[in-house]
C-alpha cells in the first residue's frame, strides 16, 4: 500500500515535469497565432532553446543563465521567422516547415564547433541543473498569461490582431507591431519550453530531443481552443498520457514497448479528432495567417 | 475664407490605384450640421474619398481643410483627433469578441487611461455607455459577442462607438444595405435625432429614396469624379438617377409572364421539414428575407445536396421537373438544366485571375471538348455570340476576369449560365455590385427566359428589386417561410414586416 502511494506521488511529478515544456511552448503559440500568425515552429524555436540552454549552462555553470540563453535562443529563431513572414510576407506553412528543420540542421553545426560533438552536448553536473524550478516558473507565466489576455488592453489588442486584423488597423493601431511582439514573445516562451527538456527534463542536449513536443503544444493549444486555460489542461492531458507511457514501459506487459511509446501522440490525434471535427473553422481566429 | 469656411472642404483631390482612377479633381464641401449625401454608383469613388477623409488612404494630390485649416490625414488614428468616425459598409467585426470590448478597441488612449499591461476598466467603460446608448433609445446587450447579436443592433454598436469617441463628423458607408424596411425607417429617424445633437453625417448610398428623406445636401459622384454638388432641393429622383449614370435611363418595363406550360410537372419543387415552396415553370419567385435567415440553406439544398451533412438532408427532397435531384452530383444536376448564380461571384462562379475565356468554360466544359481536348473554335463562338447578346464589354477574350467592372464581371456568369435553355435558375443576390445599366440588362434577360419557361428563384436582399421581377414572393426568417404574397399584394410594408418576423 505504501509503496502504492509512493509511485502514485512520482507519477504524479513526473505528470508536472511533462507539463512544463509543452506549457511554455503552446503558451508561446497562443501568443503568436492569437495574433494571427501561424506557428508551425514551435518544434524549432523549442530545439533551439534547448540547445542554447544546455550550451550556456555548461559554460556559465548556472541553470539560471542556461535558461536565460534558452529563452533568447527560441526569440532568435522566432525573429527569424517574423523576418520572413511578417516583413518579406513569405508563407507562414512554409517558413515554419523551413525553420523546424534549419533547427535540426544547425544543432550539430553549432555542438561541434562548441564542444567538438556531433550532436548532443556534453553531460550537465547536478548543480547546473534544475530539479523543479521550471515547473514553478511555467505556472506564473500561465497565470500571467491569463491576465494578460482577459483583463489587459494588451491582450484585446492581441485577440483583435488575430481575429480581425483590418480592424485594428482602421481603429489606428500598428498590426505588425503586435505581431512582431507576439512573435518574439512566442519565441521567447518555446525557448523556455526547450531549456525546460535540456535543463530539467533532461541533463542535456541530445539531437532531436523535442520528439515532437512543439507539434504537441501546437494540438494542445487547438485542442484548448486558442484559450489559456483550456490549453493548460490539453498541456496536462498530453503529459498525463506521456507519464503513463513511460510508467508502461517499465511493467512487464503484454503491448511491446514500440506500442506503449505511442500513447501520447495517439491521445493526441484522438483529442484533435473528436473535439474539433466541424467546430474548428468557427474556433480558429479568423485572421489567422492572413 | 475663415468666416464663412465650410467644416469639410475637398481641393481638387485625386487618388488612383495602379493604372486605375479611383478619383480625379474632387472638389466639395460639407457644412456642420447637415446631413452630406454622397451618392453615385459602385466603383464611382464615394468609398475612396471618404476613406481619404478617414485616413485609410492618402490622396496622390489635393488637399482637405477642416474648418479652414489644411490638414493632413494620414492614418485613422489621426482622423479620429480630428473627430472623424467613420462606419465601415462591412462592419470590422471580431465574432467571438464582446460588444464591449468592440467599443474599447476604438476608445483614445487618452480616455482608456489604461495602458497595455494595466487592467481595463471594463465595467466604468460599460456603465458611461449604457447611459449615452438610453439616452438615445438605442439599448444594448455589451457583454454578448458581437456575431451572436443581429445585424441592426450591431450597426447600432458601430454608431455608439463613434458617438462614444466624441467623433463630430460621422461617415457611414451604405448603412442600410443590411436592415429591413421598418428597420431603415427607424435608422433613418435616428440620423436626424444624431445630427439634432449638432453631428455632421456624410451618408455613401446609392439608394435614392434615403437620399431625398433625410440629406440636406448631395454630392453625386461618377468615374471617380463630382457631376454636381448643392442642396437636395435641386434634385428630384429621376435628375438624380441621371446625374449618377450620366445619361438618361428608363426604368424597365415588367409585363406578366407569357408562358403558357404545355404540362402541370413544376420547375422545382422543394421539400424539406421547415421548408416547403414550388416554383412553377415560367414563373419568378422572390425570397425576401434578412440574410442569414436560410437562404443559404435552401441554395446548398438545391445546388449542392451531397455537401450537406447525411443527417440534413435525409428527409429533403428537392425535384426538378418532376426529377428528384436531391440525391445527385452537381454534375448532373447542372445536366438536368439547373443554372446558378452564386451569391458572391468570386469565391463561388468564376476565377478573377483567369481569362475570360476560361470563365466562360466553367462548367460548360462538356459541351466544347471532344476527346478531351477543348474545341477553342466552338467556344470562341459561342464566347463572341452571348457576350453580344448579354451586353458584356471587353477587350479581348484573353484578357483577366479582373479587369472587367464588377457589372460586366456577373453579365459574363450569366451569360455562361444561361448558354443552354434551363428549367429552373436559382440566383442568389444577382445584381449586387453592379451598375444601374446592367442591373437593367441582368433583369431583362430574366424576363426573357422566363417568358421561354424557365423558373426562377431569386433570392435578394433588395426588396426593391423583388417587387420588381417577382411573381410571388415568400418571406423567410429564422429557417422558415413564414409568409407569401402575390404579386397584387405587394406592400414593402407588409413584407417588411415578415421579414422581421411579425405574424399577422
Amino acid at each position: 500500500m505504501n509503496e502504492q502511494n509512493l509511485i502514485s506521488v512520482a507519477f504524479l511529478l513526473s505528470v508536472l515535469r511533462g507539463t512544463t515544456p509543452l506549457l511554455f511552448a503552446s503558451l508561446g503559440g497562443l501568443f503568436s497565432e492569437r495574433s494571427g500568425v501561424i506557428q508551425i515552429a514551435l518544434e524549432g524555436m523549442m530545439l533551439m532553446g534547448a540547445l542554447a540552454g544546455a550550451t550556456a549552462a555548461q559554460l556559465l555553470h548556472s541553470p539560471w543563465l542556461g535558461f536565460l540563453a534558452a529563452g533568447f535562443g527560441g526569440m532568435a529563431i522566432a525573429a527569424l521567422y517574423g523576418l520572413f513572414t511578417l516583413k518579406f510576407k513569405a508563407d507562414q506553412i512554409v517558413t515554419g516547415t523551413a525553420i523546424n528543420i534549419l533547427a535540426v540542421g544547425v544543432a550539430p553545426l553549432i555542438t561541434k564547433l562548441v564542444f567538438d560533438t556531433t550532436g548532443a552536448t556534453p553531460s550537465l553536473a547536478i548543480a547546473d541543473r534544475f530539479s523543479f524550478e521550471p515547473t514553478v516558473m511555467a505556472a506564473i507565466a500561465l497565470l500571467i498569461t491569463v491576465y494578460f489576455y482577459n483583463k489587459t488592453q494588451g491582450g484585446l489588442l492581441l485577440q483583435f490582431a488575430g481575429e480581425n486584423p483590418l480592424a485594428l488597423t482602421a481603429a489606428g493601431y500598428s498590426l505588425q507591431a503586435i505581431r512582431w511582439s507576439s512573435v518574439c514573445i512566442c519565441g521567447l516562451l518555446a525557448g523556455f519550453g526547450g531549456g525546460s527538456l535540456s535543463l530539467f527534463l533532461a541533463s542535456s542536449y541530445s539531437p532531436n530531443m523535442t520528439a515532437g513536443r512543439g507539434f504537441m503544444a501546437l494540438a494542445a493549444l487547438i485542442f484548448g481552443r486558442w484559450k489559456p486555460l483550456p490549453t493548460a489542461g490539453a498541456c496536462l492531458l498530453f503529459a498525463v498520457a506521456d507519464a503513463l507511457q513511460i510508467r508502461l514501459q517499465g511493467n512487464e506487459s503484454f503491448l511491446p514497448v514500440q506500442f506503449v511509446q505511442i500513447l501520447p501522440y495517439l491521445v493526441t490525434i484522438i483529442a484533435l479528432a473528436g473535439f474539433f471535427g466541424q467546430s474548428r473553422a468557427s474556433r480558429a481566429p479568423k485572421g489567422l495567417g492572413q | 475664407m475663415t468666416t464663412t469656411s465650410s467644416l469639410i472642404e475637398f481641393k481638387e483631390i485625386s487618388k488612383s490605384f495602379g493604372s486605375k482612377i479611383a478619383n480625379e479633381n474632387v472638389t466639395f464641401s460639407v457644412q456642420t450640421g447637415t446631413i452630406h449625401a454622397i451618392v453615385g454608383e459602385n466603383g464611382a469613388g464615394k468609398s475612396t474619398i471618404m476613406k481619404m477623409l478617414f485616413g485609410l488612404y492618402e490622396p496622390d494630390q489635393g488637399e482637405i481643410f477642416l474648418n479652414g485649416i489644411k490638414v493632413q490625414i494620414k492614418n485613422p488614428a489621426i482622423a479620429k483627433n480630428y473627430g472623424i468616425g467613420m462606419v465601415h459598409q462591412h462592419f470590422m467585426l471580431a465574432g467571438p469578441i464582446s460588444a464591449l470590448d468592440h467599443v474599447i478597441l476604438e476608445m483614445t488612449p487618452e480616455s482608456l487611461d489604461t495602458n497595455a499591461f494595466l487592467p481595463l476598466p471594463r465595467s466604468q467603460i460599460r456603465y458611461k455607455l449604457e447611459s449615452l446608448a438610453s439616452s438615445l433609445q438605442m439599448p444594448v446587450d455589451w457583454n454578448s459577442p458581437i456575431e451572436k447579436l443581429p445585424v441592426g443592433i450591431q450597426q447600432r454598436i458601430e454608431i455608439l462607438k463613434l458617438l462614444f469617441n466624441n467623433s463630430d463628423i460621422l461617415i457611414l458607408d451604405e448603412p442600410t444595405a443590411v436592415l429591413t424596411p421598418q428597420e431603415i425607417d427607424e435608422f433613418l429617424s435616428r440620423l436626424q435625432k444624431i445630427r439634432a445633437h449638432g453631428k455632421t453625417i456624410l451618408l455613401i448610398t446609392h439608394k435614392l429614396k434615403e437620399v431625398f428623406s433625410v440629406a440636406d445636401t448631395i454630392t453625386v459622384f461618377r468615374k471617380g469624379q463630382v457631376v454636381r454638388t448643392g442642396p437636395v432641393t435641386q434634385w428630384n429622383e429621376t435628375t438624380l438617377a441621371e446625374d449618377m449614370i450620366g445619361e438618361p435611363f428608363h426604368e424597365l418595363k415588367v409585363s406578366a409572364s407569357k408562358f403558357a406550360p404545355q404540362s402541370s410537372e413544376f420547375a422545382l419543387e422543394f421539400k424539406t421539414p421547415k421548408i416547403n415552396f414550388t416554383l412553377k415553370q415560367g414563373e419568378i419567385l422572390g425570397v425576401a428575407g434578412v440574410e442569414g435567415n436560410g437562404q443559404s440553406q435552401i441554395i446548398q439544398q438545391i445546388i449542392n445536396p451531397l455537401s450537406r451533412p447525411l443527417s440534413e438532408r435525409k428527409d429533403c427532397e428537392v425535384y426538378l421537373n418532376g426529377k428528384l435531384i436531391s440525391k445527385m452530383t452537381n454534375r448532373d444536376i447542372r445536366a438536368a438544366g439547373l443554372g446558378y448564380l452564386a451569391e458572391d461571384r468570386h469565391s463561388k462562379a468564376s476565377c478573377i485571375n483567369s481569362s475570360l475565356f476560361e470563365n466562360f468554360l466553367l462548367g460548360q466544359q462538356n459541351h466544347f471538348q471532344k476527346w478531351g481536348l477543348i474545341k477553342s473554335k466552338a467556344l470562341k463562338e459561342a464566347f463572341t455570340e452571348a457576350c453580344k447578346k448579354f451586353d458584356v464589354q471587353f477587350q479581348n477574350g484573353r484578357q483577366m476576369l479582373s479587369e472587367l467592372s464588377g457589372g460586366n464581371q456577373q453579365k459574363l456568369v450569366i451569360a455562361r449560365e444561361l448558354l443552354k435553355p434551363l428549367k429552373a435558375l436559382i440566383a442568389a443576390h444577382p445584381t449586387r455590385g453592379v451598375d444601374i445599366q446592367a442591373i437593367k440588362k441582368i433583369h431583362q434577360s430574366f424576363l426573357e427566359i422566363r417568358d421561354e419557361g424557365t423558373g426562377i428563384l431569386l433570392i435578394s436582399s433588395e426588396l426593391e428589386e423583388l417587387m420588381k421581377l417577382s411573381d410571388r414572393i415568400v418571406v423567410l426568417f429564422r429557417g422558415e417561410i413564414v409568409k407569401e404574397f402575390k404579386r397584387s399584394d405587394f406592400n414593402d410594408k407588409a413584407i417588411g414586416a415578415a421579414m422581421a418576423g411579425f405574424k399577422s
